[in-house]
This record gives C-alpha cells, structure tokens and sequence, in this order.
C-alpha cells in the first residue's frame, strides 16, 4: 500500500475535521467578541473624552505592534495569576480560554480601526440630518451610522475573520489541538508530516474559500440600497 | 419668532458671520442671497445649532438658545425643519423609512400613526408609489422632496432651506420649488438660502443680501431687486440676474 493511501484516509479525514471544529470555534467567538470590543474601542477613538481616546490608542498600538503569539503566551500564563481558581481547571479549558481571550482582545484592536474608518467614512450629512430632526448623538450613531458603517466594514471585517482562523493555528503551541496540531499528531503517527499538512491546508482552504464565497452572497444583499 | 443679535462665527481662515442681527417673523418668507462663502449657510445653521455662534445671542419664541444645552438644542430642532443642498436622506432606509424614523425615535409615536403621516406627505409630494424603494433609486428632485416631507412629518413651526435645488438638474429645479410653493402658500414660516431669484421674487417677503459674513442689505424683493441701494448688491445681482 502506498504511503498516500496509508495516510489519506476517511479515519484521518475525519480527525482534522473534528480538530477544524475547535480551529472555527475558537476563530468565531473571537471574531464576534472582537467586534463587540471593536465598536466600543471605535466609540472611544472619536470620543470626545481625551482619556477614553488615550486609552483606546494604547490599547490598538500595543496589540497591533507586539506578536499574537507573544499575547497568547502572556494570557495563557497571566490568567491563571489573574483569576482564582483558574489552575484547577482541566488543561483543554484553560488553553482554550487563554486562546479565546487572547485572540478575541488581538481581534477587538483590528476590528476597532476597521470600525473607526468605517463611522469616519460615513458623511458627516448623515449626523446633521439626524440632529437637524433631533435626533440624540446615540440615536444617530446606533440608527443611522452604525448600520451604514457595518455595512461598509463587511469585507475587511470577513477578511479578518479568515486572518482569525488561520491564526488559531498559533493557539496550538499553547497547547490546543486544532487543524495544524492535528496535522502534526498524524504525522507523528505515520513518520510523514508532508502529506497531512497538505490535507491540513486543504481543509484550511475549503473553509476560508467557503467563508469568502458566503461574504460575497452577503455584501450583495446588504447591496440593495445602493 | 426668530432673534439674532449679534452674532459672530470664526473659522480657521475666516469670519464667516460678522455682527449679524436679523428678525424672522411667524409666516414670513425670507430669502437669504450673496456670493459664495458671505456666510449664508452658517447663518442658517447656527439657527438650528449645527454651528454653535462664537458671540451674541439667537432667541427662537423668546427662547434663549443655550447651545450647550443638548436637551433644549434637540428640542428647538424638533420644530425646525432642516432641507440640505445634498439631501442627505438614509441610504440605507426606505423612502418611508426615511420620513417614519424620527417620528418612531423621537416623537415616540407608534408605527400605525408614523406610517400614516409618512405615506400623506409621499401623497402631498407626488411620491407615494415610491414608499418602499430606496432613496438609490429617486431622481436628485424626488429626492429632495422626499428631504421636504421627512422635515415636514415633524410638523415643524418653520423650515430651514440650505440651497435646495443647487444640487439638482435643471430640469429637477421646478419640482422642489413647487413644492416650496405650497409650502409658503400654506403659511410655513421659511427662510430658504438660494439663487433661484425668480423665486425669491414670486414667493418672499423679504430677501436678504449677504457678503462677507455681514447683512449688506435687506428689503422687499421689489427693493432688492429693482433698486438696491449698495454697490456690493448691484454687483452680485448683475451677476445672477
Ligand atoms: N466648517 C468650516 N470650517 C472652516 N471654514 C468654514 C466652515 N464652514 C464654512 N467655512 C467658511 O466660512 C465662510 C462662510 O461659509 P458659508 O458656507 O456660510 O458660505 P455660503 O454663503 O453658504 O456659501 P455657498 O454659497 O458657497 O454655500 C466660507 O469662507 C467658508 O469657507
Ligand atoms: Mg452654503
């Protein structure tokens, strides 16, 4: 039997796909709690509050300039400390709340620029036709720009969800068995790590090819008003 | 019904209201004129405080406008309607949307009711077929009026016109001045910034001349018109005459 045959198997399919689960799930709760902190910290860089504008620069900065993985290791070694009780967990939970943490607070500075740009984007004729009908500032922002920003940050926000389950892959060298770990404990298994790599990357690809072709169906629904 | 006195507004580069003082009366209709950058927007806008004035006083009814009062500021405007020269209506709601959303959010009136107002005034204008597209698919003049009707569903005491028909078309123009038309037939106090002298004549009361953030000179259209007194306001009128 040939080594192709040996290592491409429904078995082993199966596996990856089980460990691509954990690659998504990690991947969506960050991007959805990254956008719920992104709008926050967005709200806060046009704020007019100097402190709140300071605090979300910092923030955007130290996660932009600084590696994800680095900020995975700092959560998954600072929880613990941080939080009582935290050590007592089982291992897989403690890697996969440093992971969702890490990576959603690592979303949450991507998504807040993304947001920010897309409010700014908004004409400011948009704010004064809300004021002029006397409409308060969280009215305008919630019923009149948000939904126009949202709209407008659609892509960039499907893109960096992609960047999210690609990076998921980082969350494994704290110790979580996602699709890139999963690939390696295969490959450990047969002595080839060449061939479940590539069965890795095609299950990456299929995923982020199949979001994207979702996200275009989506844009053009949100279309119908332009 | 309106006061100014003395109002001062500074940009970086410019003094674009330089001691202005103007009486607007209930029913009146004054048509506000001057070259480009005489101050004429920012007078209109610091009526209804998109500007705050950097000096002097505006009373609305005998209202003190107290523009860092967000609370009082949101109230003046409900009853000042407020039309763009870019229309600025919501992209991303229905043209009935559009009229309904601030009789929902701010008059707190119920759908039923919010709807019914929206669709009269859609009738008004000639545009009820149009309830339910999006503003994407209206001419620039369907636009604007449906701009008009959203400021009239507040069932505001006086309108507020930043050069509606500059943006337009010409063939678009007629459409939104009738519709200002029957408006001022109708009794609305106006106070519209524009070059369209044909109807500052028609229509006003009153027209106002403006240069270089200053009242030159204000009267009948007949006066303005026919004999203005300053050399600045000949001037312009020789221009768009
Ligand atoms: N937000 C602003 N920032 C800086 N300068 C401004 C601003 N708004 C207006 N100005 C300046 O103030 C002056 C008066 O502007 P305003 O818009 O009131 O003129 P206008 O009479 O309405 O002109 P137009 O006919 O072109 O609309 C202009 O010189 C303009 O460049
Ligand atoms: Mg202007």
């Amino acid at each position: 039997m040939s080594i192709f045959a040996k290592i491409i198997t429904v078995e082993n399919f199966i596996y990856l796909i089980d460990c691509a689960k954990n690659s998504l799930i990690l991947a969506i709760i960050s991007v959805i709690l990254g956008l719920f902190i992104g709008t926050i910290v967005a709200a806060c860089k046009i704020s007019k509050i100097r402190i709140l504008r300071y605090l979300a620069n910092i923030y955007v900065e130290f996660i932009r300039g600084t590696p994800m993985l680095l900020q995975l290791l700092i959560f998954f070694f600072g929880l613990p400390q941080l939080i009582p009780n935290y050590a007592s967990l089982s291992f897989s939970t403690q890697v996969f709340i440093a992971g969702v943490v890490g990576m959603s607070i690592n979303s949450g500075a991507y998504s807040a620029e993304l947001i920010r740009s897309g409010i700014q984007s908004i004409e400011a004729g948009q704010w004064e036709a809300g004021k002029s009908l006397g409409m308060s500032y969280f009215k305008i922002m919630r019923l009149i720009i948000l939904p126009q920003a949202f709209k407008r940050v659609i892509p960039p926000m499907v893109s960096e969800f992609i960047v999210l389950i690609k990076d998921s892959s980082l969350v494994s060298s704290i110790g979580a068995t996602e699709l890139l770990k999963g690939s390696q404990i295969i490959g450990s298994r047969y002595y080839n790590y060449i061939i479940p790599l590539f069965m890795a990357a095609c299950i990456y690809l299929i995923i982020t090819l199949t979001i994207s072709y979702f996200a275009k169906k989506l844009e053009k629904r949100f279309q119908i008003y332009d | 019904m309106i006061k100014l006195c003395n109002i001062y507004k500074q940009f970086p580069n410019v003094q674009a209201l330089d001691d202005v003082s103007l009486q607007i009366n209930e029913k009146e209709i004054v048509c506000l004129i001057g070259p480009s950058g005489s101050g004429k927007s920012t007078l209109l806008r610091c009526i209804n405080g998109l500007e705050i004035p950097d000096k002097g006083q505006v009373f609305i009814e005998d209202e003190l406008v107290d523009y860092k009062n967000e609370k009082q500021l949101r109230a003046l405007r409900q009853e000042m309607g407020f039309v763009f020269q870019q229309f600025n209506l919501f992209p991303h709601k229905k043209v009935v949307e559009n009229i309904t959303l601030a009789l929902l959010e701010v008059l707190k009136k119920d759908e039923e009711s919010a709807n019914s107002i929206a669709l009269k005034l859609l009738d008004r204008i000639g545009l009820k077929d149009k309830a339910n597209e999006y503003p994407s698919k209206l001419s620039g003049g369907q636009k604007q009026r449906v701009a008009i009707a959203r400021a009239l569903a507040m069932n505001p005491k006086i309108m507020l016109f930043d050069e509606p028909t500059s943006a337009l078309d010409p063939e678009m123009v007629k459409e939104v001045l009738t519709v200002m038309k029957e408006l001022a037939h109708e009794g609305m106090t106006m106070i519209v910034v524009t070059h369209e002298i044909g109807f500052a004549k028609e229509v006003s009361n009153r027209v106002i001349f403006m240069d270089e953030g200053k009242i030159i000179e204000s009267g009948s259209p007949n006066v303005i018109f026919n004999e203005p007194k300053h050399e600045r306001t000949k001037t312009f009128l020789s221009k768009v005459l």
